[in-house]
């Protein structure tokens, strides 16, 4: 499998030392975990949604029962 | 007191013992740097053994507290750590390969504050290679061994630590945690480990592994053991602007609560799906106890955890990718295959997969806590769903296999890590072959004080955590 066929990515990583068995096993790993967080995103995610949000729920949501 | 008397207390127990000149911090150091160099190579658990500064350093604790001077919480206990702690001076070689001479310039908050709190530092302990193993695998250093069975795994990532403290070679550690590297050892070696809240404890000076997901936490015999250590490392740290700003509690002090009228839930789906029969009866007999207690267990909901945790291998391999590319480039061969196909599949998510995985944590964390949380104080589920597997059974055999058991180590760990939140892995009991079995309390952000106040009223009740393995007692 060609490196050119992990489109997008980009071109610094190219220039890892990966064998064609070597990609093709990332992109196995990779692959399912891939498409099952885009399909979840499509679904869910908002605009507002950013990280900092997440500090922010760990403050809010504390323990203080 | 003979060797073995002193080395079976707790750490608060030998942190009481020296107050009260039971026993000096020279007589406890001694001690352990003995068992150190006796058993230390028979489960492969030290990575550098630093004899002559512990002994120093216990001198001067045991001269303080003769000058009555201000003594600390750990005033003259001997402790080992992973060996990703920086110590300015000192090799700290994250069980790698790549470094294996490192030198630091600066050192870990979180070593300072326990020095602060007068601790003595006996070594650096085994560990898998940059912390990606759940079992103690180390191509380049060899495999650490568990002190129930050396031919069974020890847990990891954080795997000299379970070993060291579960042999009863020093009175607890600090690991870290990122999939469950704290809560893997302590539960297959019969100890109490806690990952604290993300952001509880500084990761300054930490030899990081994933910055989203990354908790440094104790590693002990007991709940009360780890609430002494807590307050000692937790709070916020200039040098790490991740840390927490909120207060930290008195850990140790409010573990007296009991767990009369805890709420406990137990998941009805997901955590139990892979779990073995003998685990499932020791959980069964560990609810019973709480109930015993007082407290109150209810079946509850949780969210799609597969999801969850493709989220935080997606963060995982690109934040792991991102540190170590560079060395991925130039000495590739220096990494273990194992650890390099964890690595590289970071290379490959888009950056717009790994922005997503970070901009929903927020949302399902929140859905996390609504579902599974939101009527009951801790959840209640397996540490490790199968009992303590063979070195043998995660290291040889189709990669298929291997895999499979391997993936089931974090089963009921990782998920807690993209979610942020607290977690306890308590012992509670053995498995046919004597391996221990443990398991998890989760919380709340910041619930720590609530989950060691329920894994202390567990540990008044039964006497697993007290259990030693029979070479931690030699007659």
């Amino acid at each position: 499998m060609s490196k050119s066929a992990l489109e997008p990515i980009a071109a610094e990583l190219q220039a890892v030392p990966l064998s064609d068995a070597e990609v093709a096993r990332a992109v196995a790993l990779t692959g399912p975990t891939n498409q099952r967080v885009r399909e979840v995103a499509d679904a869910r995610l908002r605009f507002e949604d950013e990280p900092a949000l997440y500090l922010a729920c760990l403050r809010d949501e504390a323990d203080d029962r | 007191m003979n060797e073995n008397e002193m080395m079976s207390l707790e750490l608060a127990e030998a942190a009481e013992a020296l107050a009260r000149g039971e026993v000096t911090s020279v007589e406890l150091t001694q001690a352990a740097i003995a068992r150190a160099r006796h058993l230390g190579p028979k489960l492969n658990c030290f990575a550098l053994l630093d004899a002559a500064d512990a002994l120093r350093e216990a001198e001067k604790a045991d001269g303080e507290r003769k000058d009555r001077k201000a003594a600390g919480p750990l005033h003259g206990v001997p402790l080992a750590h992973k060996d990703l702690f920086y110590r300015a001076g000192k090799i700290v070689a994250c069980g790698s390969k790549i470094r294996k001479d490192f030198v630091p310039e600066t050192t870990a908050t979180v070593l300072e504050r326990l020095s602060a709190a007068g601790a003595v530092n006996v070594g650096a302990l085994h560990m898998a290679e940059f912390a990606f193993s759940p079992t103690g695998f180390n191509e380049h250093y060899g495999h650490a061994r568990n002190p129930w069975n050396p031919e069974h795994v020890p847990g990891g990532s954080s795997s000299g630590s379970g070993a060291a403290v579960a042999a009863r070679i020093v009175f607890g550690s600090l690991g870290t945690d990122t999939g469950g590297s704290l809560r893997h050892p302590a539960a297959m070696c019969g100890l109490t480990g806690l990952k604290p809240t993300l952001t509880r404890v500084s990761r300054a000076g930490v030899m990081p592994l994933s910055h989203s997901l990354d908790c440094v936490g104790p590693l002990a015999r007991s709940a009360r053991d780890c609430a002494r250590l807590l307050e000692v490392i937790a709070g916020a740290d200039r040098a790490d602007p991740t840390s927490s700003a909120r207060p930290v509690p008195h850990y140790e002090a409010l573990l007296a609560g009991g767990a009369r009228g805890l709420r406990i839930g137990v998941p009805r789906s997901y955590y139990y799906e892979a779990v073995s029969a003998e685990i499932k009866k020791a959980l069964d007999e560990s609810l019973e106890a709480l109930r015993g207690l007082g407290a109150r267990v209810a079946p509850v909901d949780v969210p799609d955890m597969n999801f969850i945790n493709s989220l935080a291998h997606v963060l995982m391999s690109v934040e792991a990718a991102t540190i170590h590319r560079k060395w991925l480039e130039r000495q590739r061969e220096d990494y273990a295959d194992q650890v390099r196909a964890r690595i590289e599949p970071g290379l490959f998510y888009p950056a717009t997969r790994y922005c997503e995985a970070l901009a929903m944590r927020a949302t399902l964390t929140k859905e996390y806590i609504d579902t599974a949380l939101q009527d009951v104080d801790v959840l209640h589920i397996p540490a490790i769903p199968v009992p303590v597997p063979t070195i043998e059974e995660t290291t040889r055999g189709h990669p298929t296999d291997v895999g499979r058991v391997i993936g089931l180590m974090g089963h009921c760990t990782r998920g807690i890590n993209y979610l942020g939140l607290p977690s306890v892995s308590v012992p509670a009991g053995f498995d046919t072959k004597g391996l221990p079995v443990a398991f998890q309390l989760v919380g709340r952000p910041f619930a720590e004080a609530k989950l060691l106040r329920a894994a202390h009223a567990y540990q008044q009740v039964t006497d697993w955590h007290r259990r030693s393995p029979a070479l931690a007692s030699p007659s």
